[in-house]
């Protein structure tokens, strides 16, 4: 009996202390982790947004910035007026639910914006593997498209196949050549395109210059603005956000 | 509960905190572009402004409806938490037990790492987890991270429960 009272009273000094440490490290350990990950997130533009990349390398999530964008040129899937004032390039998936629900956002401001030659609208490939197998494969359908048919093609194409996805990797990879007869272009040809992987390494290079700009999810966007200075859209954000960042920049054009 | 209710001033306080989490969680995505946003000289305040209120549509677009569920269960249980434990610390200070904030700050936390994130993860979580290559991880889980706001919202209905039983027990000497 004697030998088991200093061991209950042992049991109980250190049952105060956990009892007395559990506020201040609880708090201490809350406020690091949240406070480390939101300047992770501002260093490098890394906060992310909807659909994450999971195995996307730290080196770059660090360096990522919107500078890395690549310069929008003639290869470039542009809706609207090339020389816009205003620039939006957003890095897609198209399996991604929120993609799907940006790009009736992005159709809005197109509707608005697009027809006055003040924004115009850059489409890149952002395929996340590892969540949406078959995004990439999606991703080289849409080049096929516009391999055959134009800019216009590839619009159409696009628009088609996010209107019928259901999205998180549900579109049946037969229905990729049923979309190229909606749109009218030749299935064979079509077909021909997307087996040979003719667009696989422009793909690639989309994804890669996305990671480099610091995008870890998707939608992840660039807003270019007039003076050229450039602003991260993360994620499906509301039309009236879109909006308000449109008018305050021609404001000062 | 309806005792701290009845008080206009603890409805203000859970109301005040409660709305700033839920604000915090909406705009942590594009903490970058508020930044520089709010930093540009050109941008008048009003044109500021606009965009922080506009951006808080984002709930509405880029969340899931069980994340945006469980963010707007977590904003309202940490506001009501708030002003019962501060209701509990004015009455009687050692009736605030240590574990009851602990509960509630873990929950608060559970909650910050679930909140957000639609198809693939929570917001806060997934910039912890890249900054040390660890994404990966978030592919592994079913709901890619927003379990951890479901479990928040648990751990505050826990403490909120609790808080109120302490507040409804009478405050006497126990029989030891």
């Amino acid at each position: 009996m004697n030998e088991e009272h200093p061991q209950s009273e042992s049991l109980s000094t250190q049952k105060t202390l956990i009892q007395t440490l559990a506020v201040p490290l609880s708090i201490v350990i809350a406020g690091a982790l949240i406070a480390g990950a939101v300047l992770f997130g501002l260093r490098g533009n890394t906060t992310p947004p909807t659909a994450v990349v999971p195995n996307a390398p730290v080196a770059q999530d660090a360096g990522g910035t919107l500078e890395n964008m690549k310069p929008i040129a003639q290869d470039d899937h542009i809706r609207g007026n090339p020389d816009a004032p205003i620039k939006i390039v957003e890095y897609s998936d198209t399996e991604c639910p929120f993609c799907k629900r940006f790009h009736e956002t992005m159709k809005q401001v197109m509707g608005e914006y697009g027809d006055t030659g003040k924004v115009a609208w850059v489409y890149r490939h952002f395929p996340l593997d590892q969540l949406h197998s078959k995004a990439r494969k999606e991703a080289e359908a849409l080049e096929c498209a516009g391999a055959q048919g134009g800019n216009d093609m590839f619009w159409k194409y696009a628009d088609r196949l996010y209107e019928i996805t259901e999205s998180n990797n549900r579109l049946d990879p037969t229905e990729l050549p049923k979309i190229a007869t909606y749109v009218g272009i030749d299935v064979a040809k079509f077909n021909d395109c997307l087996s040979s992987g003719t667009y696989a390494e422009h793909v690639a290079n989309d994804l890669e210059n996305a990671v480099a700009t610091g995008g870890r999810g998707t939608p992840w966007s660039i807003f270019v603005a007039p003076d050229g200075s450039k602003l991260p859209i993360n994620g499906a954000q509301p039309y009236e956000a879109v909006k308000q960042l449109i008018e305050q920049n021609l404001k000062g054009s | 509960m309806s005792i701290v209710l009845r008080n206009y001033q603890y409805v203000l306080l859970s109301f005040l905190a409660g709305t700033s989490v839920l604000g915090f969680a909406i705009l942590l995505p594009n903490l970058k572009l508020i930044s520089l946003v709010l930093g540009d000289n050109a941008v008048s305040l009003g044109d500021k402004l606009a965009l922080l209120v506009k951006l808080l549509g984002s709930l509405a677009t880029n969340f899931t409806q069980l994340s945006a569920l469980t963010t707007v269960l977590i904003s309202l249980l940490v506001g009501v938490n708030v002003s019962l434990m501060l209701y509990l610390y004015r009455r009687q200070k050692t009736g605030l037990s240590r574990s009851g904030i602990a509960v509630s700050t873990f929950g608060t936390t559970m909650g910050m790492f679930g909140v957000g994130c639609a198809t693939c993860g929570s917001l806060v979580l997934t910039g912890l987890l890249s900054t040390v290559g660890g994404l990966w991880i978030l592919a592994l889980l079913p709901f890619r991270g927003q379990e951890l706001g479901v479990i928040g919202v648990i751990a505050l209905g826990y403490t909120t429960y609790f808080f109120v039983q302490k507040i409804s027990s009478p405050v006497t000497c126990e029989i030891k």
